[in-house]
């Protein structure tokens, strides 16, 4: 059975001959789709100051855990360090993105600003795209073809709008591909270290979070004992094939789960 | 209503109904518009100094790179910095470091070292800012003109946040 699906390719590309990087869109290759984003701006009660808390920041109902960010406005609050709230941490499970926090002061509310994308990428699942579609190479600047499709939300605009961010399909635009995602275990030691091959040719771009289960034991899991993923802070390095991170004690224990993303366009390094 | 319509290709042994799809037209996805002039997507190298900090000039920064984006929103950024060498006995970033969203060349609770990026409703700012954190009569004197460095910075076609702080290492 023939696969589904459809090619775009960049003007003057036969379609049949394209190779991933004259194609504006291939829908076999998958893309970092955005499930849900949007302004999150409530203040709310964050209890009495007796330990980290879970604060529900939006429902997903996905069924699997996804790759996320939040934005905080520092306009709000300093997120990591103020005088009534400390915050640990944003994570997801299959179901929900939480915030983790601390009350440390006296005031009993908190306001949460900022902007959540949650992406329609199964990160700890494992995904490597296929080996032919890596390449990237230079921008290609024709354009008298071409095909365009508007955000939903952008529906009262029409298609001589020229805001690339109200169209969710824009010729002019690249989709950032999704090379590889998945887990990496990290090595129970002192000082863990975890080394992903991604063998992409030039130095990736990625998104990474630590990934706990119900195992990983209270200290740390923020998720009192449900599987989920926090973003990390770790030292980093990479070569043009590899990536690696590097933490202390509890700050990387268990796995790592990663994004790694493909280029869109060739660039000198 | 727009959404209601679109292209969906549903991924192998997946009905198109599914929320795992290969491709749904109706949402948005990560992208980058590489027609932009100034550049959206490019890989650069940063020419930092040896700012230096005292009792009296606790902090200092200078601006390494500043784009006007053009964008109607505040857009979301990525940005890597790749440390090709590092000085001899560097505290923190070393020769290969590739940190994302800032590159931490001493990070301490005396003082700090550092490279960062800011992003508005207008502007992406690259900064090389040190600060001191302790009145100890001790001049400190970045070590950052003794790197090479590398950015990636992306500025995507997506909207972010004003004022932001990631949480996305």
């Amino acid at each position: 059975m023939a696969e589904p699906g459809f090619i775009i390719t960049e003007e003057g590309v036969d379609i049949n001959k394209a190779a991933d990087y004259e194609k504006v869109v291939d829908s076999r290759n998958r893309i970092v789709e955005v499930f849900w984003e949007g302004q999150i701006d409530f203040t709310t009660n964050i209890g009495v100051p007796d330990g980290y808390k879970l604060l529900i920041l939006r429902e997903h109902g996905l069924g699997y855990i996804p790759a996320f960010e939040f934005l905080w406005d520092d306009s709000v609050l300093d997120p990591a360090f103020s005088s009534n709230v400390f915050v640990e941490s944003f994570s997801a499970n299959n179901k929900y993105i939480y915030l983790n926090y601390l009350r440390v002061g006296t005031t009993a509310t908190m306001r949460i600003k900022g902007y959540l994308r949650i992406y329609a990428v199964p990160i700890t699942t494992e995904y490597t795209a296929p080996a032919s579609f890596t390449t990237a190479k230079d921008y290609n600047a024709n354009k008298r073809f071409g095909i365009k499709a508007l955000r939903p939300a952008e529906a009262i605009k029409t298609m001589s709008d020229d805001q690339i961010t109200d169209y969710n399909l824009h010729t002019t635009a690249k989709a950032l591909n999704i090379h590889k995602h998945g887990l990496a275990p990290v090595a129970a030691t002192p000082f863990p270290q975890v080394t992903i091959a991604h063998n992409l040719g030039y130095l990736p771009t990625y998104f990474c979070y630590q990934f706990f289960t119900e195992a990983s034991g209270a200290y740390q899991n923020p998720l009192n004992g449900l599987d989920g993923i926090q973003p990390v802070v770790a030292r980093s390095a990479a070569t043009v094939n590899t990536l690696s991170f590097g933490g202390v004690q509890s700050a990387l224990a268990g796995s790592l789960a990663y994004l790694i993303l493909k280029d869109p366009v060739r660039l000198a390094s | 209503m727009a959404d209601n319509r679109g292209i969906i290709v549903a991924r192998s042994d997946q009905d198109v109904d599914s929320d795992v799809v290969d491709f749904d037209s109706r949402r948005s996805h990560l992208q980058i518009d590489l027609a932009r002039n100034p550049k959206h997507f490019d890989i650069l190298t940063l020419h930092p100094t040896a700012l230096s900090v005292d009792d009296i000039n606790m902090y200092r920064e200078e601006t390494l790179l500043s784009i006007l984006h053009g964008l109607k929103v505040t857009p979301r950024v990525l940005t890597y910095f790749y440390a090709v060498s590092a000085p001899g006995g560097a505290p923190f970033a070393t020769a290969g470091s590739y940190f994302k969203n800032w590159f931490p060349m001493v990070a301490s609770g005396a003082y700090q070292d550092v490279i960062i990026y800011t992003i508005t409703s207008t502007t992406f700012t690259v900064k090389h800012t040190i600060e001191k954190f302790i009145v100890d009569g001790t001049t400190r004197t970045s070590i950052a003109d003794q790197y090479n460095i590398q950015l990636k910075y992306e500025i995507l076609s997506n909207e972010g946040s004003s004022d932001v702080t990631v949480f996305d290492p």
